[in-house]
């Protein structure tokens, strides 16, 4: 049976809960543009009472407004974006050294091709000579700097890979610590909404990292895995290490307390270290062998026609380029003979000592050469320069549109966690409005009451 | 669907960024005139571009040493005229002084005369090109005759490339033009026309008549040969500048952006810019706390 103390205490909750429910729009109003808060609502119910008697309200807490589903498919498509946009980044700017304007490897083979053509005309010319040889020298100097260019790129990302490790080994001490903390409060009937906000930001910038998938236990710890391999366990985490493996690719491995470790490199999908890996050691390496390739022919051309003329001393046989084994490595390699090598009146135009000094016939061939097809690959010089360039071109703009489609996809997903776990702010002014309206009118309620038990109490 | 105050500062944010990106390379492509200013705005142009600037690169060098080649040519052949000349003069005197009637002093004095003629001819011989000694072979360092009239260059040839793979001799043989090998030896001719007057040798002169014919008709055949030559190079020179502007031509889709289709891409994209800036604005003003309940 109701009685005047108990609608008091029904009002009395009222205002209880009007007020922690107001605390929960302000608490979400004042993280509206807080990275990685998930709104709350206030969790409100009616209490039970005995039989017959009238329930008032109850505040049982915030409920923290989280979709695992869409949670999982931000981690997913962040760890996606984040090896698109790692492979994007790493092979950004490669062009200035590979493929430049002006001033790169197809102008100076050009200009080298220029310069056989002058000393054709004037082979006895000490200018054209020595033009010549300086042209070779700079074709020289633009392979060696196209191959220092790849070459350090792939040192950088190396450097990149080690620091991105550091970053994420800091984040995943946190989340085990967090972890802890979490499944402690748990255990204690407590939410631990503002922790779980905190290691969910931390698990997002692991997984643009590394790549992870999350398991979620009952006892509110979560379990990181990356690259079939575990992260985070409880309250323990792993280290992950990048460093470089025998034959100089990078190598990551995750690193356990004990020292043991686990080589995940081949497994790496997502995240920025699987991006750099794709960019380190296969996008730019194809370069690499696709440059060294096009050294090695372009010298071995030039040499066959150099080594079969005379130089103004009559004597022949000298290469052009210092000989190269092999095309591996030939670009960072290339140079000058060292036979020829500032002498000009050692460059070989006219085929034999006889036809010294205006014999141009070797230079012609030398100038033949543009017109001609390089070695097993074939295309003349500026062609296989140009696939070079156009292979450079091809793999920026395929690692370009995939970071655009991993970017939209990202945002995507990042909507839809959005759609439940993001604040309005028009939503919660709304909310402010009812919860204000409710504390008023259960004030209200209880100054009826204390009316009704001021007058009851007047009238004795 | 609900909107939050995130997913739509993301939205403007997204559409502003991409509105700006659209306009920077509007601007950056009208500004440079280039459709493609790195490879990867289009590989497979980028790839035609460099094979074309090739054989542009080229061309340019054909031109400029068939220049060259037309310019020693020319020298040439004038210097072959000249010569010409020269042994026209010769056989006319032969043929005025192999006159029976003539006294021995005109032959004398008329002796002098050749060897002057004869020194013209070594002259000529002798003419530098632009790389030397036009007439010594590839011996350009070297006068073609000597001072006792011995030829000390070579038939050598100094070639230049007309096509692909196609070579023409750039060159004159100063040996078959003044040497026994074209036939006779010119100068040891003008010497016995000179001895011949010298000894007032009457058979001696009307056989020389013959031989000096020969001689000039041995620098007619030089000089003819010098003007197929340089025919051949001025036409090949022609060719190389029509194939270059053609290569340029075909470059030119690749390479260059059309200025109307540039001015109108940055107009669209200014607009664009424009229209994402006012949609935020209008965003933002109907994002008031003060219009809140």
């Amino acid at each position: 049976m109701s009685s005047l103390g108990s609608l008091m205490n029904v009002a009395g909750d009222a205002l209880a809960a009007q007020s922690a429910a107001l605390d929960i729009t302000g608490q979400n109003i004042s993280n509206a543009n807080t990275p990685g808060y998930v709104r709350r609502v206030a969790g409100l119910e009616t209490r039970a009472l005995a039989q017959g008697q009238s329930g008032g309200v109850i505040y049982t807490g915030p409920l923290r407004m989280v979709d695992r589903f869409a949670n999982a498919r931000v981690f997913a498509a962040s760890s996606m974006k984040g090896a698109a946009d790692a492979r994007s980044q790493s092979l950004q700017g490669l062009e200035a050294s590979l493929a430049p304007q002006t001033g790169g490897l197809g102008d100076a083979m050009s200009s080298l091709f220029s310069a056989a053509t002058d000393l054709a005309s004037n082979a006895s010319d000490p200018t054209a000579r020595a033009t010549f040889l300086a042209r070779a020298e700079q074709v020289s100097q633009a392979f060696n700097g196209a191959a220092n260019g790849l070459a350090n790129r792939r040192t950088d990302l190396l450097g990149q890979a080690q620091s991105i490790s550091t970053e994420v080994n800091g984040r995943l001490t946190k989340i085990a610590d967090m972890n802890q903390k979490i499944a402690a409060a748990q255990a204690m009937g407590e939410p631990a909404t503002d922790l779980r906000d905190q290691r969910d930001k931390l698990i997002g910038e692991v997984g643009e990292r590394v790549g992870v998938s999350v398991v979620e236990e009952p006892s509110g710890m979560v379990t990181l895995l990356s690259s079939g391999a575990s992260l985070v366990q409880g309250g323990n985490a792993n280290q992950v290490a990048a460093g470089l493996d025998a034959q100089g690719a990078l190598q990551v491995q995750f690193v356990n307390s004990t020292g043991g470790k686990t080589d995940v490199t081949s497994h790496l999908e997502s995240g920025a270290l699987a991006g750099i890996k794709e960019a380190r050691d296969k996008d730019i390496p194809a370069l690499q062998q696709n440059l060294d390739q096009l050294a090695f022919d372009f010298a071995g051309a030039m040499n066959a026609a150099h080594s079969s003329g005379v130089g103004l001393d009559g004597v022949g046989g000298r290469p052009l380029f210092s000989p190269m084994a092999s095309a591996s490595g030939a670009a960072m390699t290339m140079s000058v003979d060292p036979s020829v090598k500032g002498q000009p009146n050692r460059v070989a135009a006219a085929a034999n000592a006889a036809d010294i000094p205006a014999g141009n016939s070797i230079a012609l061939a030398m100038a033949a050469i543009q017109s001609s097809p390089l070695g097993a690959s074939g295309g003349t010089p500026a062609a296989r320069f140009g696939t070079l360039g156009g292979a450079l071109g091809t793999v920026q703009a395929s690692a370009e549109g995939d970071a655009s489609l991993r970017a939209d996809t990202a945002a995507v997903a990042q909507s839809m966690r959005e759609q439940t776990a993001g604040v309005s702010v028009e939503e919660e002014m709304v909310n402010m409005t009812r919860y204000q309206n409710a504390f008023v009118a259960s004030q209200r309620v209880l100054k009826v009451a204390d009316d009704l038990l001021d007058g009851l109490i007047k009238g004795l | 669907m609900r909107v939050t105050d995130q997913m739509k500062m993301a939205s403007l944010r997204q559409a502003q960024s991409s509105a700006s990106e659209r306009m920077f390379n509007a601007s950056q492509r009208a500004s440079s005139g280039q459709r493609v200013s790195r490879p990867a705005d289009d590989p497979a142009a980028f790839a035609r571009i460099a094979s074309h600037d090739g054989t542009i690169g080229k061309l340019g060098g054909r031109q400029q040493a068939l220049g060259r080649s037309e310019g020693d040519m020319s020298v040439a052949e004038s210097a072959l005229a000249s010569g010409v000349d020269i042994m026209a003069q010769a056989r006319d005197l032969a043929v005025q002084l192999a006159d029976g009637t003539l006294d021995p002093a005109q032959r004398a004095l008329a002796a002098k005369q050749v060897t002057e003629l004869r020194q013209a001819l070594v002259g000529v011989a002798n003419t530098r090109g632009s790389s030397g000694y036009i007439f010594s072979g590839t011996k350009t360092d070297t006068p073609a005759i000597a001072a006792n009239g011995a030829f000390q260059g070579n038939d050598n040839p100094i070639n230049v490339e007309i096509a692909d793979g196609v070579q023409v001799r750039a060159n004159p043989s100063g040996a078959k033009a003044f040497t026994a090998a074209g036939g006779r030896d010119l100068l040891q001719d003008l010497s016995d026309f000179a001895t011949a007057l010298t000894a007032n040798d009457v058979p001696g002169l009307q056989a020389m008549i013959q031989k000096l014919g020969d001689g000039q008709k041995q620098l007619i055949g030089a000089r003819s040969d010098a003007g197929v030559e340089l025919d051949r190079i001025r036409t090949a020179g022609t060719v190389a500048s029509t194939l270059q502007a053609a290569v340029k031509e075909a470059r030119a889709p690749d390479a260059e952006l059309d200025p109307t289709t540039a001015y109108t891409d940055l107009a669209a994209a200014n607009d664009a810019y424009n229209r994402s800036l006012e949609v935020a604005r209008r965003v933002l003003a109907t994002f008031s706390v003060d219009k809140m309940p």
